[in-house]
């Protein structure tokens, strides 16, 4: 009998960029009970619910920000920023998932210059990050994606 | 059954803006899905064709780890069930949450996702003689082309995409996914690429990277859709892409973009002829089958000697 075994989700709203290859392009991850609560917020629409009931992944652009009719706490070009900001710095966790919270509160208050930007991530940074390595989400129990990758094509071959 | 029997193939590659949705409906009422987006305009075209809440489809196919080509997809799989998943191979890219979220929902439910590497054949009808039912031939980039790109710094996650050809007598589709021109090589070398088809479902959005204007020449398709708004954030198809369909469309055959189109529904008969029709709905909106146009063999439905123009004027 095979066992079910998880991949590992964030259990909080996170940023993370859409591959290695795609650095310049945000996602964010929006878990099914934080959707809910920015659907109950008028943050985001109820046909969400319907049409996301796993969790929601959306860009960060203002555009599809836009389309999802989503309304994030930070402007998307801000929260780029703050993203790029931190990989210049060599501060991302190795998984590249950052906790929403922390990169959000990185928006405010700060006036820091960026000086490498990428040509689409020109709005600089406005908050001040705590320096040392972004914080990871909470994670679900279960397997990295690796792992569980490995062990699925195994099963498929079998 | 849950879809009724009908001597046709159905072919719907829908209007979901850039990015990519098509539903297949075989003759026996078997339902293959290639990359879903727009979760709700894909519900309410299977409940138009007869599929309730909770009766299965037979085969999902998502091309790649991009989330324009499955984040609708959860959705669907928790109402409709999959007999088949098929995925891209892991290797290089494994993708974001949103990916996990369905991997880990199709396990749940039972079902043994299957990564393609090289080639799969899958028959939904069956396979025996005398159900001649369309035959998908899926086919995957192999772990040492995707090496061979990485060491050469030139792999995205684009590169992982599944190209689905199908053969019903002698209609032949090509659906490239975000196939980039080294995929379509490399099935070149392979003897897997057909020589000639029916319908294509174009590259990566039209752009230049997915189509060449000698693969369109070398497919010389009756249709070929492609699926994308050019005003979208990538905006593609872009200025190569563009010319290429407008030098395809003029002479040959009849190359919109969804965004122009709506929907479009290819029917397949036994015998292999076809015929196309679209629904002219927006990219948010339903299908509403009242609104079916002919689509004809030399179509204007979309400018692309316009969109070639705005394409030069740009920045």
């Amino acid at each position: 009998m095979r066992v079910y075994m998880p991949i590992r989700l964030p259990l909080e709203r996170t940023y993370y960029p859409a591959s290695r290859d795609e650095p310049e392009q945000l996602l964010c991850w929006i878990p099914p009970h934080e959707l809910e609560a920015l659907i109950k917020a008028g943050r985001a629409p109820a046909r969400l619910r319907d049409e996301h009931p796993l969790g929601l992944e959306l860009e960060v652009s203002a555009h599809a920000l836009s389309q999802a009719g989503i309304e994030l706490p930070a402007p998307a070009d801000s929260l780029k920023a703050a993203y790029l900001k931190l990989r210049n710095e060599r501060r991302l966790p190795a998984s590249g998932y950052v906790q929403a919270t922390y990169l959000e509160q990185g928006t405010r208050d700060n006036h820091a210059p960026l000086i490498t930007a990428a040509a689409d991530m020109i709005a600089e940074p406005e908050g001040v990050l705590p320096s040392g390595l972004a914080p990871e989400p909470a994670m679900s129990a279960g397997e990295e994606p690796d792992a569980a990758m490995r062990r699925l094509a195994r099963l498929a071959e079998e | 059954m849950p879809i009724p029997c009908t001597d046709l193939l159905r072919i719907f590659i829908l209007n979901v803006g850039q990015a990519d949705t098509s539903v297949i409906v075989t003759p026996a009422g078997n339902v293959v899905l290639i990359d879903v987006v727009n979760a709700r305009k894909v519900a309410g075209l299977l409940q138009s064709l007869g599929l309730l809440d909770g009766e299965c489809i037979s085969c999902l196919v998502i091309t790649h780890p991009h989330s324009d080509h499955y984040s609708g997809a959860g959705a669907i799989v928790s109402k409709h069930p999959p007999r088949h998943v098929l995925l891209a191979s892991p290797t290089h890219c494994t993708g974001t949450p949103g990916y996990h979220a369905l991997i880990n929902k199709v396990e749940e439910m039972r079902v043994l996702p299957m990564f393609v590497a090289g080639c799969t054949t899958i028959q939904p009808d069956g396979g025996f003689p005398e159900r001649t039912g369309p035959v998908f031939r899926i086919l995957g980039p192999t772990e040492n082309m995707i090496q061979r790109l990485a060491e050469a710094k030139a792999v995205t996650p684009n590169h992982l995409s599944l190209i689905t050809k199908m053969n019903f007598g002698e209609f032949v589709m090509v659906s490239a996914g975000d196939a980039q021109m080294e995929n379509w090589a490399y099935f070149d070398q392979e003897g897997l690429m057909p020589g000639s088809c029916d319908l294509v479902k174009a590259a990566h959005h039209g752009s230049r990277h997915g189509t060449q204007c000698e693969r369109l020449e070398r497919l010389n398709p009756k249709f070929c859709v492609v699926s994308s708004d050019p005003n979208g954030r990538h905006k593609l198809p872009d200025l190569i892409g563009a010319a290429t369909f407008h030098v395809h469309a003029n002479s040959r055959c009849s190359a919109v973009l969804t965004c122009d189109s709506g929907t479009v529904e290819v029917r397949v008969g036994k015998a292999g002829t076809c015929t196309a029709v679209h629904y002219s709905e927006a990219a948010d909106s339903e299908i509403l089958f009242a609104t079916e146009q002919p689509l004809l063999a030399v179509s204007n439905l979309t400018d692309w000697k316009a969109l070639v123009r705005r394409r030069l004027d740009e920045p």
